[in-house]
Protein backbone atom coordinates (compact mmCIF):
# COMPACT_ATOMS: atom_id res chain seq x y z
CA UNK A 1 0.00 0.00 0.00
CA UNK A 2 1.57 2.94 -0.80
CA UNK A 3 1.17 5.96 1.60
CA UNK A 4 0.93 8.70 -0.46
CA UNK A 5 -3.18 7.80 -1.21
CA UNK A 6 -2.75 8.00 -4.80
CA UNK A 7 -5.99 6.98 -5.51
CA UNK A 8 -6.72 10.27 -4.01
CA UNK A 9 -3.25 11.91 -6.09
CA UNK A 10 -4.47 10.89 -8.76
CA UNK A 11 -7.89 11.91 -8.77
CA UNK A 12 -6.33 15.57 -8.28
CA UNK A 13 -4.80 15.42 -11.43
CA UNK A 14 -6.52 13.33 -14.42
CA UNK A 15 -7.28 15.89 -17.05
CA UNK A 16 -11.06 16.50 -16.47
CA UNK A 17 -13.46 18.48 -18.94
CA UNK A 18 -12.79 21.58 -16.74
CA UNK A 19 -9.00 21.41 -16.96
CA UNK A 20 -8.67 22.14 -20.30
CA UNK A 21 -7.66 25.85 -20.72
CA UNK A 22 -10.15 27.15 -22.32
CA UNK A 23 -12.84 26.12 -19.88
CA UNK A 24 -10.89 27.10 -16.61
CA UNK A 25 -11.46 30.59 -18.65
CA UNK A 26 -14.98 30.05 -19.02
CA UNK A 27 -15.40 28.74 -15.61
CA UNK A 28 -13.26 31.65 -13.64
CA UNK A 29 -15.37 33.82 -15.80
CA UNK A 30 -18.70 32.48 -14.32
CA UNK A 31 -17.07 32.22 -10.98
CA UNK A 32 -16.30 35.95 -11.39
CA UNK A 33 -19.42 37.33 -12.84
CA UNK A 34 -21.37 35.67 -9.85
CA UNK A 35 -19.09 35.87 -6.67
CA UNK A 36 -16.74 39.12 -7.82
CA UNK A 37 -19.39 42.02 -6.36
CA UNK A 38 -19.57 40.45 -2.61
CA UNK A 39 -16.04 39.87 -2.41
CA UNK A 40 -15.23 42.89 -3.94
CA UNK A 41 -17.29 44.70 -0.83
CA UNK A 42 -15.60 42.58 0.79
CA UNK A 43 -12.77 43.33 0.68
CA UNK A 44 -13.43 46.88 1.05
CA UNK A 45 -14.93 46.11 4.38
CA UNK A 46 -11.16 45.22 5.00
CA UNK A 47 -9.80 48.01 3.23
CA UNK A 48 -12.31 50.66 2.98
CA UNK A 49 -11.21 51.51 -0.54
CA UNK A 50 -13.13 50.28 -3.23
CA UNK A 51 -10.31 50.23 -6.13
CA UNK A 52 -7.98 48.50 -3.79
CA UNK A 53 -10.31 45.95 -2.97
CA UNK A 54 -11.14 45.51 -6.94
CA UNK A 55 -7.47 44.64 -7.10
CA UNK A 56 -7.42 42.27 -4.58
CA UNK A 57 -10.18 40.56 -5.78
CA UNK A 58 -8.50 40.51 -9.74
CA UNK A 59 -5.36 39.37 -8.42
CA UNK A 60 -7.58 36.47 -6.14
CA UNK A 61 -9.14 35.61 -9.63
CA UNK A 62 -5.93 35.24 -11.37
CA UNK A 63 -4.47 33.12 -9.08
CA UNK A 64 -7.62 30.83 -9.16
CA UNK A 65 -7.25 30.25 -13.02
CA UNK A 66 -3.27 29.91 -12.89
CA UNK A 67 -4.13 26.69 -10.32
CA UNK A 68 -7.32 25.73 -11.72
CA UNK A 69 -5.72 22.75 -12.26
CA UNK A 70 -4.32 22.02 -9.33
CA UNK A 71 -7.90 22.70 -7.58
CA UNK A 72 -9.54 19.43 -5.96
CA UNK A 73 -12.52 20.27 -7.68
CA UNK A 74 -14.96 23.17 -8.81
CA UNK A 75 -16.50 23.10 -6.02
CA UNK A 76 -13.34 24.38 -3.99
CA UNK A 77 -13.15 27.11 -6.11
CA UNK A 78 -15.32 29.71 -4.00
CA UNK A 79 -12.96 28.94 -0.64
CA UNK A 80 -9.75 28.92 -2.59
CA UNK A 81 -10.75 32.40 -3.73
CA UNK A 82 -12.41 33.89 -0.55
CA UNK A 83 -8.94 32.95 0.86
CA UNK A 84 -7.06 34.44 -1.35
CA UNK A 85 -8.88 37.55 -1.03
CA UNK A 86 -8.32 37.64 2.52
CA UNK A 87 -4.56 37.20 2.11
CA UNK A 88 -4.70 39.88 -0.17
CA UNK A 89 -6.08 42.32 1.82
CA UNK A 90 -4.06 41.31 4.39
CA UNK A 91 -0.49 42.10 2.21
CA UNK A 92 -2.84 45.28 1.05
CA UNK A 93 -3.15 46.57 4.72
CA UNK A 94 0.54 45.78 5.46
CA UNK A 95 1.57 47.54 2.49
CA UNK A 96 -0.41 50.71 3.56
CA UNK A 97 0.53 50.42 7.18
CA UNK A 98 4.21 50.45 5.70
CA UNK A 99 3.74 53.92 4.16
CA UNK A 100 1.75 55.07 7.28
CA UNK A 101 -0.96 55.52 5.23
CA UNK A 102 -3.65 53.25 7.11
CA UNK A 103 -6.41 55.27 7.70
CA UNK A 104 -10.06 54.51 9.01
CA UNK A 105 -11.83 55.32 5.73
CA UNK A 106 -14.39 57.69 5.92
CA UNK A 107 -17.98 56.71 4.61
CA UNK A 108 -18.28 57.84 0.70
CA UNK A 109 -21.92 58.09 1.02
CA UNK A 110 -24.78 57.57 3.56
CA UNK A 111 -27.55 54.53 2.71
CA UNK A 112 -30.32 53.33 4.31
CA UNK A 113 -28.44 50.64 5.47
CA UNK A 114 -25.94 52.86 6.36
CA UNK A 115 -28.13 54.61 8.70
CA UNK A 116 -28.87 51.56 11.06
CA UNK A 117 -26.25 52.73 12.84
CA UNK A 118 -25.37 56.23 13.68
CA UNK A 119 -22.20 57.09 11.54
CA UNK A 120 -19.87 57.88 14.40
CA UNK A 121 -20.84 54.75 16.06
CA UNK A 122 -19.81 52.63 13.52
CA UNK A 123 -16.61 54.47 12.66
CA UNK A 124 -15.87 53.67 15.94
CA UNK A 125 -16.96 50.22 15.94
CA UNK A 126 -15.10 49.63 12.73
CA UNK A 127 -11.96 51.40 14.13
CA UNK A 128 -11.61 48.95 16.97
CA UNK A 129 -12.24 46.30 14.61
CA UNK A 130 -9.19 47.36 12.04
CA UNK A 131 -7.02 47.93 15.58
CA UNK A 132 -7.59 43.88 16.63
CA UNK A 133 -4.96 41.37 14.90
CA UNK A 134 -5.16 40.29 11.63
CA UNK A 135 -6.78 36.75 12.37
CA UNK A 136 -8.93 38.15 14.71
CA UNK A 137 -10.61 40.74 12.43
CA UNK A 138 -11.08 38.10 9.64
CA UNK A 139 -13.02 35.63 11.84
CA UNK A 140 -15.46 38.89 12.79
CA UNK A 141 -15.80 39.77 9.32
CA UNK A 142 -16.59 35.95 7.88
CA UNK A 143 -18.70 35.17 10.94
CA UNK A 144 -20.32 38.76 11.59
CA UNK A 145 -20.54 39.96 8.20
CA UNK A 146 -20.60 36.70 5.93
CA UNK A 147 -22.51 34.71 8.70
CA UNK A 148 -20.40 31.64 7.70
CA UNK A 149 -20.11 28.62 10.12
CA UNK A 150 -17.02 28.29 11.94
CA UNK A 151 -16.15 24.95 9.99
CA UNK A 152 -16.34 26.82 6.59
CA UNK A 153 -14.15 29.91 8.59
CA UNK A 154 -11.84 27.41 9.25
CA UNK A 155 -11.51 26.27 5.93
CA UNK A 156 -11.19 29.88 4.56
CA UNK A 157 -8.23 30.65 6.78
CA UNK A 158 -6.71 27.53 7.01
CA UNK A 159 -7.00 26.90 10.49
CA UNK A 160 -8.73 24.94 13.40
CA UNK A 161 -12.72 25.56 14.21
CA UNK A 162 -11.14 25.47 17.85
CA UNK A 163 -8.97 28.56 16.87
CA UNK A 164 -12.22 30.49 15.31
CA UNK A 165 -14.11 30.15 18.25
CA UNK A 166 -10.99 31.35 20.40
CA UNK A 167 -10.03 34.00 17.93
CA UNK A 168 -13.56 35.13 17.95
CA UNK A 169 -14.18 34.69 21.84
CA UNK A 170 -10.64 36.82 22.46
CA UNK A 171 -11.85 39.68 19.51
CA UNK A 172 -15.12 39.98 20.92
CA UNK A 173 -13.46 40.36 24.30
CA UNK A 174 -11.08 43.42 23.47
CA UNK A 175 -13.99 44.68 21.08
CA UNK A 176 -16.02 45.02 24.05
CA UNK A 177 -13.28 46.37 26.16
CA UNK A 178 -12.66 49.38 23.38
CA UNK A 179 -16.03 50.26 23.20
CA UNK A 180 -16.34 50.97 26.53
CA UNK A 181 -13.22 52.69 26.77
CA UNK A 182 -13.68 56.89 26.34
CA UNK A 183 -12.53 57.90 23.06
CA UNK B 1 -26.52 37.38 19.95
CA UNK B 2 -25.84 39.83 22.23
CA UNK B 3 -25.77 43.83 21.67
CA UNK B 4 -22.09 43.64 20.92
CA UNK B 5 -22.49 40.92 18.44
CA UNK B 6 -25.53 42.87 17.07
CA UNK B 7 -23.70 46.43 16.97
CA UNK B 8 -20.28 44.72 15.21
CA UNK B 9 -22.76 43.01 12.43
CA UNK B 10 -24.90 46.44 11.58
CA UNK B 11 -21.66 48.23 11.71
CA UNK B 12 -20.21 45.69 8.94
CA UNK B 13 -22.84 45.39 7.32
CA UNK B 14 -23.50 49.62 7.12
CA UNK B 15 -19.72 49.58 6.27
CA UNK B 16 -20.17 47.52 3.12
CA UNK B 17 -23.19 49.69 2.13
CA UNK B 18 -21.14 52.80 1.96
CA UNK B 19 -19.10 51.09 -0.90
CA UNK B 20 -19.50 53.58 -4.40
CA UNK B 21 -22.01 51.34 -6.67
CA UNK B 22 -20.66 50.15 -9.76
CA UNK B 23 -20.21 47.03 -11.61
CA UNK B 24 -16.89 45.20 -10.74
CA UNK B 25 -14.53 45.70 -13.60
CA UNK B 26 -13.82 43.50 -16.44
CA UNK B 27 -11.52 40.38 -14.88
CA UNK B 28 -8.32 40.18 -16.94
CA UNK B 29 -6.91 36.63 -16.71
CA UNK B 30 -2.98 36.35 -17.55
CA UNK B 31 -1.98 34.77 -20.72
CA UNK B 32 -0.74 31.40 -21.04
CA UNK B 33 3.11 31.59 -21.57
CA UNK B 34 4.53 30.80 -24.59
CA UNK B 35 7.78 29.94 -25.80
CA UNK B 36 9.44 33.08 -28.22
CA UNK B 37 10.27 32.43 -31.17
CA UNK B 38 10.75 29.48 -32.87
CA UNK B 39 12.92 26.25 -31.47
CA UNK B 40 14.09 23.46 -33.75
CA UNK B 41 12.90 20.50 -32.38
CA UNK B 42 16.59 19.48 -31.36
CA UNK B 43 17.13 22.70 -29.96
CA UNK B 44 13.89 21.90 -28.12
CA UNK B 45 15.09 18.21 -27.15
CA UNK B 46 18.60 19.83 -25.72
CA UNK B 47 16.05 22.11 -23.75
CA UNK B 48 14.70 19.80 -22.45
CA UNK B 49 17.11 17.90 -21.15
CA UNK B 50 18.80 20.33 -19.88
CA UNK B 51 15.69 21.52 -17.69
CA UNK B 52 15.18 18.01 -16.69
CA UNK B 53 19.14 18.10 -15.09
CA UNK B 54 18.77 21.14 -13.83
CA UNK B 55 15.38 20.23 -12.09
CA UNK B 56 16.83 17.06 -11.09
CA UNK B 57 19.99 19.01 -9.52
CA UNK B 58 17.42 21.51 -8.14
CA UNK B 59 15.42 19.08 -6.61
CA UNK B 60 18.52 17.13 -4.78
CA UNK B 61 19.80 20.37 -3.43
CA UNK B 62 16.21 20.87 -1.88
CA UNK B 63 15.84 17.66 -0.31
CA UNK B 64 19.62 17.79 0.68
CA UNK B 65 18.78 21.14 2.37
CA UNK B 66 15.38 20.06 3.52
CA UNK B 67 16.83 17.47 5.61
CA UNK B 68 19.17 19.45 7.21
CA UNK B 69 16.74 21.89 8.01
CA UNK B 70 14.55 19.10 9.25
CA UNK B 71 17.26 18.14 11.36
CA UNK B 72 18.37 21.04 12.85
CA UNK B 73 15.17 21.63 13.74
CA UNK B 74 14.40 18.76 15.66
CA UNK B 75 17.64 18.21 16.83
CA UNK B 76 17.83 14.76 16.01
CA UNK B 77 18.46 12.34 12.54
CA UNK B 78 15.13 12.95 10.55
CA UNK B 79 13.30 9.77 8.61
CA UNK B 80 15.06 9.35 5.25
CA UNK B 81 13.96 7.72 1.88
CA UNK B 82 10.80 8.67 1.68
CA UNK B 83 7.91 8.62 4.02
CA UNK B 84 8.56 4.66 4.76
CA UNK B 85 12.21 4.58 6.61
CA UNK B 86 13.90 1.52 5.59
CA UNK B 87 13.91 0.14 9.22
CA UNK B 88 11.37 0.38 12.05
CA UNK B 89 11.91 3.42 14.48
CA UNK B 90 11.99 2.15 17.94
CA UNK B 91 8.94 4.26 19.08
CA UNK B 92 7.99 3.01 22.81
CA UNK B 93 5.27 3.34 25.26
CA UNK B 94 2.68 4.14 22.15
CA UNK B 95 -0.05 2.18 20.64
CA UNK B 96 0.40 0.22 17.61
CA UNK B 97 -2.68 1.61 15.62
CA UNK B 98 -4.31 4.72 14.49
CA UNK B 99 -7.33 5.62 12.44
CA UNK B 100 -6.31 8.47 10.18
CA UNK B 101 -8.43 10.98 8.00
CA UNK B 102 -6.96 12.06 4.79
CA UNK B 103 -8.13 14.34 2.28
CA UNK B 104 -6.89 15.74 -0.82
CA UNK B 105 -4.95 18.36 0.81
CA UNK B 106 -5.08 17.36 3.90
CA UNK B 107 -7.07 20.06 5.33
CA UNK B 108 -10.40 19.62 7.23
CA UNK B 109 -12.40 18.74 4.37
CA UNK B 110 -15.25 20.57 2.67
CA UNK B 111 -18.35 18.94 2.95
CA UNK B 112 -19.28 19.62 -0.61
CA UNK B 113 -15.53 18.19 -1.79
CA UNK B 114 -14.51 14.72 -2.47
CA UNK B 115 -14.95 12.23 0.26
CA UNK B 116 -12.64 11.50 2.78
CA UNK B 117 -11.22 8.47 3.96
CA UNK B 118 -10.35 6.63 6.93
CA UNK B 119 -7.35 4.02 7.27
CA UNK B 120 -6.45 2.62 9.55
CA UNK B 121 -2.13 2.72 10.28
CA UNK B 122 0.65 1.00 12.24
CA UNK B 123 1.97 3.98 13.85
CA UNK B 124 5.60 2.45 13.87
CA UNK B 125 5.88 2.01 9.93
CA UNK B 126 2.77 4.07 8.69
CA UNK B 127 1.73 1.42 6.95
CA UNK B 128 -2.24 1.83 5.86
CA UNK B 129 -3.65 -1.75 6.75
CA UNK B 130 -7.08 -0.84 5.98
CA UNK B 131 -9.41 1.55 4.19
CA UNK B 132 -12.80 2.29 4.86
CA UNK B 133 -15.23 3.98 2.86
CA UNK B 134 -17.90 6.40 4.39
CA UNK B 135 -21.01 4.71 4.13
CA UNK B 136 -23.90 5.94 2.58
CA UNK B 137 -26.17 8.01 2.18
CA UNK B 138 -23.30 10.22 4.49
CA UNK B 139 -20.25 11.94 2.01
CA UNK B 140 -17.22 11.98 4.54
CA UNK B 141 -15.81 11.63 8.04
CA UNK B 142 -15.01 14.33 9.70
CA UNK B 143 -14.04 13.29 13.25
CA UNK B 144 -12.61 10.41 14.82
CA UNK B 145 -11.62 9.58 18.32
CA UNK B 146 -10.14 6.18 19.85
CA UNK B 147 -10.59 4.06 23.25
CA UNK B 148 -7.68 2.64 25.32
CA UNK B 149 -7.73 -0.72 23.61
CA UNK B 150 -5.97 0.30 20.68
CA UNK B 151 -8.84 -1.51 17.76
CA UNK B 152 -12.18 0.34 19.40
CA UNK B 153 -12.69 3.73 17.51
CA UNK B 154 -15.71 5.97 16.90
CA UNK B 155 -15.99 7.94 13.79
CA UNK B 156 -17.98 10.48 12.26
CA UNK B 157 -19.69 10.80 8.94
CA UNK B 158 -21.32 14.07 7.39
CA UNK B 159 -24.01 14.34 4.35
CA UNK B 160 -22.86 16.26 1.51
CA UNK B 161 -23.38 19.93 2.18
CA UNK B 162 -24.25 23.01 0.00
CA UNK B 163 -20.76 25.11 -0.56
CA UNK B 164 -24.10 28.00 -1.29
CA UNK B 165 -25.66 27.96 1.41
CA UNK B 166 -22.49 26.87 4.33
CA UNK B 167 -25.30 25.10 6.03
CA UNK B 168 -24.16 22.52 8.57
CA UNK B 169 -25.11 18.86 6.81
CA UNK B 170 -26.20 16.45 8.89
CA UNK B 171 -24.06 13.62 10.40
CA UNK B 172 -24.01 10.57 12.49
CA UNK B 173 -21.29 8.61 14.71
CA UNK B 174 -20.15 5.35 13.40
CA UNK B 175 -18.35 2.53 15.35
CA UNK B 176 -15.23 1.10 14.08
CA UNK B 177 -13.67 -2.12 15.91
CA UNK B 178 -10.64 -4.22 14.37
CA UNK B 179 -9.08 -7.18 15.62
CA UNK B 180 -5.55 -6.17 15.27
CA UNK B 181 -4.59 -9.96 15.30
CA UNK B 182 -5.67 -10.34 11.57
CA UNK B 183 -5.77 -7.21 10.58
CA UNK B 184 -4.70 -7.98 6.91
CA UNK B 185 -7.56 -10.46 6.26
CA UNK B 186 -10.32 -9.21 4.95
CA UNK B 187 -13.51 -8.07 7.16
CA UNK B 188 -11.92 -8.11 10.71
CA UNK B 189 -12.92 -4.32 10.51
CA UNK B 190 -16.40 -3.60 11.08
CA UNK B 191 -17.99 -0.43 10.88
CA UNK B 192 -21.15 -0.21 12.34
CA UNK B 193 -24.12 3.03 12.55
CA UNK B 194 -24.21 3.79 16.48
CA UNK B 195 -27.70 3.47 17.60
CA UNK B 196 -27.56 7.06 19.41
CA UNK B 197 -28.70 10.36 18.60
CA UNK B 198 -28.21 11.79 14.99
CA UNK B 199 -26.74 15.17 14.66
CA UNK B 200 -29.13 17.20 12.87
CA UNK B 201 -28.40 19.81 10.35
CA UNK B 202 -26.95 22.82 11.69
CA UNK B 203 -25.04 21.41 14.20
CA UNK B 204 -21.96 19.76 14.16
CA UNK B 205 -19.56 17.69 16.55
CA UNK B 206 -16.43 20.23 17.02
CA UNK B 207 -14.76 17.62 19.19
CA UNK B 208 -14.89 14.08 21.04
CA UNK B 209 -13.46 11.80 22.80
CA UNK B 210 -14.09 8.07 23.79
CA UNK B 211 -13.62 6.96 27.37
CA UNK B 212 -11.10 4.65 27.69
CA UNK B 213 -13.20 1.30 28.18
CA UNK B 214 -15.05 2.42 24.65
CA UNK B 215 -18.56 2.85 26.69
CA UNK B 216 -18.89 6.47 27.01
CA UNK B 217 -18.46 9.17 24.32
CA UNK B 218 -18.11 13.47 24.93
CA UNK B 219 -18.64 15.36 22.63
CA UNK B 220 -18.73 18.79 22.09
CA UNK B 221 -21.09 20.10 19.97
CA UNK B 222 -21.83 23.02 17.93
CA UNK B 223 -25.28 24.01 17.79
CA UNK B 224 -27.39 28.06 16.83
CA UNK B 225 -27.45 28.15 20.88
CA UNK B 226 -23.95 27.88 21.00
CA UNK B 227 -21.59 24.80 21.97
CA UNK B 228 -22.73 22.24 24.39
CA UNK B 229 -21.22 19.48 25.83
CA UNK B 230 -22.96 16.02 24.92
CA UNK B 231 -22.11 12.57 26.46
CA UNK B 232 -23.47 9.38 25.31
CA UNK B 233 -23.44 5.80 26.94
CA UNK B 234 -22.41 3.77 24.56
CA UNK B 235 -24.31 1.63 22.10
CA UNK B 236 -27.21 3.02 22.60
CA UNK B 237 -28.54 5.83 24.74
CA UNK B 238 -29.32 9.61 24.67
CA UNK B 239 -27.15 11.82 25.44
CA UNK B 240 -27.15 14.19 28.57
CA UNK B 241 -26.56 17.68 27.59
CA UNK B 242 -24.59 20.07 29.55
CA UNK B 243 -25.07 24.07 28.39
CA UNK B 244 -24.21 27.04 29.85
CA UNK B 245 -27.27 29.43 29.13
CA UNK B 246 -27.34 30.22 32.98
CA UNK B 247 -23.96 32.30 32.38
CA UNK B 248 -25.28 35.68 31.82
CA UNK B 249 -22.85 37.70 31.03
CA UNK B 250 -21.19 35.41 28.81
CA UNK B 251 -21.36 35.46 24.83
CA UNK B 252 -20.26 32.77 22.09
CA UNK B 253 -19.77 29.33 21.96
CA UNK B 254 -17.92 28.66 25.47
CA UNK B 255 -16.10 25.23 25.15
CA UNK B 256 -13.12 26.14 23.40
CA UNK B 257 -11.21 22.95 23.40
CA UNK B 258 -12.64 19.45 22.77
CA UNK B 259 -13.61 17.18 25.95
CA UNK B 260 -10.81 14.63 26.96
CA UNK B 261 -11.26 11.40 29.58
CA UNK B 262 -9.99 10.67 32.88
CA UNK B 263 -9.66 6.92 33.01
CA UNK B 264 -11.93 6.65 35.81
CA UNK B 265 -14.58 7.46 32.86
CA UNK B 266 -16.48 9.65 34.95
CA UNK B 267 -14.03 13.13 34.57
CA UNK B 268 -14.52 15.00 30.99
CA UNK B 269 -11.83 18.10 31.02
CA UNK B 270 -12.87 20.74 28.60
CA UNK B 271 -11.50 24.49 27.97
CA UNK B 272 -14.28 27.06 29.17
CA UNK B 273 -12.80 30.89 28.39
CA UNK B 274 -15.81 33.26 27.95
CA UNK B 275 -14.90 36.22 30.20
CA UNK B 276 -16.38 38.14 31.96
CA UNK B 277 -17.64 35.02 33.89
CA UNK B 278 -15.41 33.47 36.49
CA UNK B 279 -13.56 30.16 36.09
CA UNK B 280 -12.53 30.15 32.61
CA UNK B 281 -9.62 27.55 32.07
CA UNK B 282 -9.59 24.05 32.21
CA UNK B 283 -12.51 22.56 34.22
CA UNK B 284 -13.55 19.12 34.97
CA UNK B 285 -16.67 17.90 34.22
CA UNK B 286 -18.30 15.28 36.75
CA UNK B 287 -20.49 12.92 33.73
CA UNK B 288 -22.88 11.45 36.49
CA UNK B 289 -24.11 14.51 37.81
CA UNK B 290 -27.78 14.92 37.56
CA UNK B 291 -27.77 18.22 35.89
CA UNK B 292 -27.65 20.06 32.59
CA UNK B 293 -25.77 23.12 33.98
CA UNK B 294 -22.05 22.86 32.45
CA UNK B 295 -20.51 25.36 35.03
CA UNK B 296 -22.70 24.00 37.63
CA UNK B 297 -21.53 20.37 37.50
CA UNK B 298 -17.84 21.25 36.29
CA UNK B 299 -14.50 22.97 38.61
CA UNK B 300 -12.05 24.72 37.61
CA UNK B 301 -9.21 22.82 37.74
CA UNK B 302 -6.82 25.18 35.61
CA UNK B 303 -7.37 28.75 36.25
CA UNK B 304 -6.71 30.89 32.83
CA UNK B 305 -5.52 34.45 33.80
CA UNK B 306 -7.00 36.34 30.83
CA UNK B 307 -9.08 35.06 27.37
CA UNK B 308 -6.83 37.61 25.77
CA UNK B 309 -3.37 36.23 25.47
CA UNK B 310 -2.13 33.79 24.81
CA UNK B 311 -4.59 31.69 22.89
CA UNK B 312 -5.36 28.14 24.64
CA UNK B 313 -5.70 25.89 21.86
CA UNK B 314 -6.29 22.71 22.84
CA UNK B 315 -6.19 21.00 26.11
CA UNK B 316 -5.84 17.47 27.45
CA UNK B 317 -6.01 15.37 30.50
CA UNK B 318 -3.48 12.50 31.05
CA UNK B 319 -5.63 9.64 32.15
CA UNK B 320 -4.40 9.57 35.55
CA UNK B 321 -6.31 12.72 36.08
CA UNK B 322 -3.56 14.39 37.38
CA UNK B 323 -2.38 16.51 34.91
CA UNK B 324 -3.14 18.99 31.85
CA UNK B 325 -1.31 19.77 28.63
CA UNK B 326 -1.79 22.35 27.14
CA UNK B 327 -1.06 23.99 23.71
CA UNK B 328 -0.49 28.18 24.08
CA UNK B 329 -0.23 30.62 20.98
CA UNK B 330 1.04 33.72 21.53
CA UNK B 331 -0.22 36.17 19.14
CA UNK B 332 1.41 39.29 18.92
CA UNK B 333 0.24 42.58 17.20
CA UNK B 334 3.04 41.87 14.92
CA UNK B 335 3.06 38.73 12.16
CA UNK B 336 5.14 36.35 14.29
CA UNK B 337 3.51 33.36 16.30
CA UNK B 338 4.69 30.58 18.05
CA UNK B 339 3.48 27.88 20.18
CA UNK B 340 3.76 26.13 23.15
CA UNK B 341 3.40 22.75 24.83
CA UNK B 342 2.73 23.41 28.52
CA UNK B 343 2.09 20.69 31.22
CA UNK B 344 -0.30 21.91 34.04
CA UNK B 345 -0.80 20.18 37.81
CA UNK B 346 -4.52 19.24 38.23
CA UNK B 347 -3.72 19.27 42.02
CA UNK B 348 -2.32 23.04 42.21
CA UNK B 349 -3.80 24.92 38.68
CA UNK B 350 0.06 25.65 38.08
CA UNK B 351 2.16 25.34 34.95
CA UNK B 352 4.82 22.67 36.03
CA UNK B 353 6.48 22.89 32.21
CA UNK B 354 6.78 23.90 28.91
CA UNK B 355 7.94 21.15 26.69
CA UNK B 356 8.79 22.74 23.24
CA UNK B 357 7.82 25.91 21.84
CA UNK B 358 7.81 25.62 18.15
CA UNK B 359 7.25 28.67 15.58
CA UNK B 360 3.87 28.40 13.65
CA UNK B 361 4.45 27.88 9.76
CA UNK B 362 1.42 26.10 8.07
CA UNK B 363 0.77 23.84 10.63
CA UNK B 364 -0.08 23.90 14.26
CA UNK B 365 0.55 21.71 16.60
CA UNK B 366 -2.11 18.80 18.15
CA UNK B 367 -1.75 16.76 20.95
CA UNK B 368 -2.66 13.26 19.40
CA UNK B 369 -2.38 11.15 22.21
CA UNK B 370 -0.93 10.81 26.12
CA UNK B 371 0.12 7.98 28.05
CA UNK B 372 -1.53 7.45 31.43
CA UNK B 373 0.98 9.51 33.19
CA UNK B 374 1.92 12.28 30.29
CA UNK B 375 5.34 11.00 30.42
CA UNK B 376 4.98 10.06 26.50
CA UNK B 377 2.61 12.26 24.41
CA UNK B 378 2.12 11.91 20.46
CA UNK B 379 2.05 15.01 19.14
CA UNK B 380 1.36 16.36 15.07
CA UNK B 381 2.31 19.80 13.94
CA UNK B 382 5.64 20.10 16.00
CA UNK B 383 7.55 19.82 12.60
CA UNK B 384 7.89 22.20 10.04
CA UNK B 385 5.71 20.99 7.39
CA UNK B 386 3.81 19.52 9.44
CA UNK B 387 4.16 15.83 10.65
CA UNK B 388 4.19 14.21 14.00
CA UNK B 389 6.26 12.26 15.89
CA UNK B 390 6.38 10.73 20.00
CA UNK B 391 7.75 13.54 22.37
CA UNK B 392 9.19 11.09 25.42
CA UNK B 393 11.66 12.61 28.20
CA UNK B 394 12.54 15.91 26.32
CA UNK B 395 13.49 14.14 22.75
CA UNK B 396 11.06 14.01 20.14
CA UNK B 397 11.31 10.79 17.71
CA UNK B 398 9.49 11.13 14.27
CA UNK B 399 6.43 8.70 12.74
CA UNK B 400 5.73 8.13 9.61
CA UNK B 401 3.34 10.54 8.49
CA UNK B 402 0.88 12.06 5.73
CA UNK B 403 0.47 14.96 4.67
CA UNK B 404 -3.25 14.22 3.68
CA UNK B 405 -4.28 13.41 7.05
CA UNK B 406 -6.08 15.99 8.72
CA UNK B 407 -7.75 14.07 11.77
CA UNK B 408 -5.74 10.98 13.62
CA UNK B 409 -6.72 9.03 16.87
CA UNK B 410 -5.04 6.36 19.00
Amino acid sequence: MDFNDRGVVDEIHSPGALRRPRDAEAAVEALYQGYAPGLIRLAYVMLGDRPAAEDVVQEAFCGLYRRWQYLAGPDRALSYVRSAVLNGCRSTVRRQAVRRALVIFQPHAASAEALVLSGEERQEVMHAVRRLPARQREVLVLRFYLDLPDDEIARTMNIQPSTVRSAAARALETLGRALKEPS
Amino acid sequence: MTPLENELRAALRATAATMPPGPPPPLTLPKPRRLLGPVSPDRWSRRRWAVSLTAVLLIGAVVAGSLALASAFTGHRSPVSGPFPPQPLHVPDVPAYYVALTSADGKIPNYSAKPTTATVRATVTGKVLATIAVPRPYHAFTGVTAAADDHTFVLVAAEAGDPKTGLVPPSRYYLLHFDPASLTAAGTVRLKALPITWIPAGSMALDMALSANGTSLAATVGTSRGSELYVYQLPKGNPHVWGWSACGNCSGDGIGSGPSWAADGRTVAFLFFFSPEPGIGVRLLDTHAVGTNLLTDSKLAVPMADVSSPVWKQVIITPDGRTVFAILENEPLGQHYNQQLVRFSVATGQRTAVLNQPPIGNHFEHIQWTSPTGDTLLISGAEKGGGAGVLKNGRYTPIPWSSHIFAAAW
